[in-house]
């Protein structure tokens, strides 16, 4: 009884503990799915659900955890009662278990839809008034950017008839994603970056994330994301994935500051930007030379965003429950392999012949990780400091 | 002494660094570049990875570094004389304020005279060859260095002055400590603008008066209806200018006008 | 022996006069402060001795070898760290350069400058930082006539006093002679022999006023005193324009 009550007490605990059982969960499937050609075949097919499901229910439960966590911190107010949480998760798993339902049960689809747009609803009443009401207003691009999630995942909903189609818009999702991902990282790393410094010597210059290059950034993920979503074949597309990787190469500018950038806590966010940026060029390059578009630079992107979420996690979780940041050094080690492993999805088209095998290491890295990720928050998570 | 070097590095990192801002907008332009040139077809508009690959196929030959050379000497001719010619004459016409009111009007006539008027003159004066480009970017450019160098001659104020003669500042050093580096505020932002005029300038000049040089070239490609040979000189040229303004310039500027900076 | 002598002068601008006729001496070692209204002609006064203007009508006797001048505003070069600007005397003189940056670098460190400061330049460094600066540029060439033209004016008390207090020492271990400008006379008390008045317009010496007291200058008590003498005098009050006490 004491266990569940502690869960409930503030939103990181229960909805970061749900990104780690679902990334666990969902892989578990996807990988039954792929390597053991276990029937499944939801609306659409398995490769849109994998992606939604990777992309929009995992960074869901994280952004739910973290937006309920940050909002209150950010404008000095309350946190939401306990009875929300409880809905938002509740609508959060309907989504989830109606999406595999529909497998056999085919509107089932339709309560999916319904549940994630509900959800994202309830998430932005509940969090837009307080951030509006903040004077400076310094953090409405959050709900906006949180507005656009919502109208791509219907658009994703309405496309699922017309896979291809629906493809197309999990561009727009992968960009709202980056741009979520690049503004709560900008909030969460002015502090820890801040810290380290800190730490180390009290006369360094301070690290400001600076809003111009990061809203260079956001513009170049938006022109992206949305002209590939809308001309998918033109050759605009790979130059504004140039110019995505360019810009966010500009945001690491705010972050050379000397040696700090080797502790572990800078680092993991810094990689996460490297990550995007790779995976941006990627996707420019590759559109270059080919006038295609490869999953390779798509996967780069994705593993930015579970590096990211990784982060979130153990960051904010860790800080917040009271436990305070976990410094034991093989927790980073190991962290480090498994995300190296991933990155072995990126590369597996280049190497056509070990394309499976390759494909099978970096779901095991991602098991790893998340397992890892489990294993550390455990405590953080289910108990309150003595 | 260690930390100066590292403090040398890392600024000069940083700065390098800084440059993908610049990339990620350049990047955006060529976007719009290929936007354009799959709404207008090829014929119009090549797409830039095509004139690119031009640009890159030209660059494996000797004749356009021969070209680029050309143009580069007579560039760099035309700005080097309005360079000393500009700064010596502006900076003796604003000592004086009898000078300076005589000499304004004139350079308010030669900054209005456009380069092709200019460069039509030159062909009959210098007629094809050298003369023609080097005195076309000479007089373009000389008004705007005059200019900046009676301006940062006039604005001299007299405080300065008192100081130097309170101080008995002899007259050398009065100039290379007092003057020179108020006057420089007025005159390198002329010299950058300049530097940059003489570069569009002499492909102007080359284009009707010369058969070598990058003018010559795009005048040929021009001929040929060759869209994406004229696309790629116009890129070589918009790249030499830019790594003169980021390379050259930009440092050198931030180098010279550190005491602006409040750290 | 050496004396700055100003006979009979006076200044025109175009066709105004603005000062005169002036009659003055100043001796080796001592120390005179100007006080006056503003538009009575203190600056013109004080810009003919520095040598900055030459007067209209009158003689003026300059024996002095080495006189500076510290400006109302600190007059720093912006594009010169502050070390350099303390060492532009010493550099228009020729000094080498190692030995006017060694020389440079101890008087800033005496005014309060710190390391890190003399390698800022001027415009990071704040107006009281600049007034040090500026001190130091003055004194470094070891002036035998030091004009100081409100120098001190816009600076808060405690650096004041504390600069007052680094001059005085400058003052008695060069022996060098001060001539400088003031609105305070409790300022003037403290620092000089003898407070010339100047008052009217064209502006000439309304009257001379002896400090005396050498020893006492440091007390508060013989400072308000003196101050309240010297404001209580019927030619004083005239000059400023007060009504009679």
């Amino acid at each position: 009884m004491k266990t569940v009550s502690t869960l409930w007490d503030s939103p990181h605990r229960i909805f970061f503990l749900l990104t780690i059982i679902w990334a666990l969960l969902s892989m578990l499937l996807w990988g039954l799915t792929l390597f053991l050609s276990v029937p499944f075949n939801p609306p659409g097919g398995p490769l849109l659900w994998h992606i939604h499901e990777f992309l929009f229910a995992l960074s869901g439960a994280a952004i739910i955890g973290f937006m309920l966590t940050a909002v209150p911190e950010f404008t000095s107010t309350e946190p939401v009662n306990y009875v929300w949480l409880k809905r938002l998760a509740g609508l959060w798993l309907a989504g989830r278990v109606a999406y595999i339902t529909a497998h056999w049960l085919t509107p089932a689809i339709w309560l999916a839809a319904m549940a994630d747009t509900l959800m994202l609803i309830t998430l932005l009443t509940l969090t837009t008034p307080v951030l509006w009401q903040d004077l400076t207003r310094k953090h409405l691009s959050l709900p906006l950017a949180l507005l656009l999630l919502l109208i791509v995942n219907v658009m994703f909903y309405y496309e699922l008839p017309h896979p291809g189609r629906a493809l197309q818009s999990t561009h727009l999702l992968m960009g709202t994603l980056m741009i979520l991902l690049l503004l709560a990282l900008a909030r969460i790393s002015m502090s820890m970056v801040n810290s380290a410094l800190e730490e180390k010597q009290a006369e360094a210059e301070p690290y400001l994330a600076r809003p111009p290059r990061r809203q260079l950034a956001i513009i170049c993920i938006l022109l992206f994301s949305v002209c590939s979503w809308y001309f998918p074949a033109a050759g605009i597309n790979a130059w504004l994935a140039l110019a995505a990787a360019a810009a966010i190469l500009n945001i690491l500018n705010d972050w050379h500051l000397g040696r700090v950038l080797l502790r572990r806590w800078v680092l993991l966010p810094y990689c996460t930007l490297w990550l995007m940026a790779a995976g941006y060029a990627q996707l420019g390059i590759s559109g270059l030379l080919y006038g295609s578009v490869s999953s390779g630079g798509q996967h780069l992107l994705a593993a930015a965003l579970m590096t990211a979420i990784i982060y979130v996690v153990l960051v904010a979780g860790g800080v917040h429950s009271g436990w305070g940041l976990d410094e034991r050094k093989r927790v980073i080690i190991l962290i480090a392999t498994a995300l190296l492993l991933l990155q072995l999805r990126a590369l597996a088209p280049l190497v056509p012949a070990a394309y499976y095998p390759l494909l099978a290491i970096a779901a095991g890295g991602w098991m790893l990780s998340w397992l890892l990720v489990l294993t550390i928050s455990w405590r953080t998570l289910w108990q309150r400091p003595a | 002494m260690a930390s100066l070097v590292h403090r040398a590095t890392s600024a000069c990192f940083n700065y390098l660094w800084s440059g993908w801002g610049a990339a990620s907008s350049l990047l955006l332009f060529f976007a719009a570049w290929q936007l354009a040139a799959d709404i207008f077809g090829p014929l119009v508009l090549p797409q830039p990875l095509h004139a690119i690959n031009r640009l890159w196929e030209l660059l494996h030959h000797a004749t356009p570094w021969h070209d680029i050379a050309v143009t580069a000497r007579r560039a760099i001719s035309g700005f080097v004389l309005s360079l000393l010619a500009g700064s010596v004459l502006g900076i003796g016409a604003g000592m004086s304020m009898t000078t300076s009111m005589l000499s304004r009007p004139v350079i308010t006539v030669l900054m209005g005279i456009p380069p092709v008027a200019w460069l039509i003159l030159a062909l009959l004066w210098f007629g094809m060859g050298d003369g023609t480009p080097v005195f076309t970017v000479f007089i373009a450019c000389f008004p705007i260095i005059f200019l900046g160098a009676l301006q940062g001659t006039r604005t001299l104020d007299g405080q300065l002055k008192e100081v130097a003669l309170v101080f008995r500042i002899p007259m050398t050093m009065r100039w290379k400590d007092l003057y020179l580096p108020h006057i420089f505020s007025y005159l390198f932002p002329a010299w950058s603008s300049a530097l940059g005029m003489s570069w569009k300038i002499v492909v102007m000049a080359e284009l009707l008066s010369t058969d070598d040089g990058i003018g010559a070239a795009l005048a040929v490609s021009r001929s040929h209806l060759d869209s994406v040979t004229s696309m790629a000189w116009i890129l070589a040229l918009i790249s030499t200018l830019l790594a003169v303004e980021y390379i050259l310039l930009e440092p050198l500027k931030r180098h010279v006008e550190a005491w602006r900076e409040i750290s | 022996m050496t004396r700055l002598t100003m006979h009979e002068i006076s200044q025109n601008f175009a066709t105004r006069r603005v000062l005169g006729p002036v009659s003055m001496t100043l001796e080796q070692g001592e120390a005179v402060a100007l006080v006056g209204p503003s538009g009575s002609g203190k600056t013109t006064l004080l810009n003919i001795a520095a040598g900055l203007l030459i007067p209209s009508e009158g003689v003026l006797r300059n024996d002095f070898a080495k006189p500076t001048l510290m400006f109302q505003q600190p007059r720093l070069l912006p594009w010169k760290t502050a070390l350099d600007n303390i060492a532009l005397g010493l550099k228009a003189r020729g000094v080498p350069g190692n030995e006017r940056q060694f020389q440079a670098q101890e008087i800033g460190l005496q005014l309060g400058l710190s390391e890190e400061d003399l390698l800022k330049y001027p415009a990071a460094l704040s107006g009281g930082m600049q007034s040090r600066v500026a001190l130091a540029r003055a004194l470094l060439p070891q002036p035998d006539l030091l004009l100081l033209d409100e120098a001190f004016s816009a600076l808060d008390i405690g650096l004041k006093a504390e600069l007052y207090r680094y001059l005085q020492q400058a003052i008695s271990d060069t022996g060098c002679s001060l001539l400088m400008i003031t609105h305070d006379p409790a300022e003037a008390m403290r620092l000089v022999d003898r407070i010339i008045v100047l008052g009217g317009n064209p502006g000439h010496i309304c009257y001379e006023f002896h400090t005396g007291g050498h020893n006492q200058r440091q007390q508060q008590n013989w400072l308000l005193e003196r101050t309240r003498d010297f404001l209580g005098i019927a030619a004083v009050r005239a000059a400023f324009h007060l009504e009679p006490a």
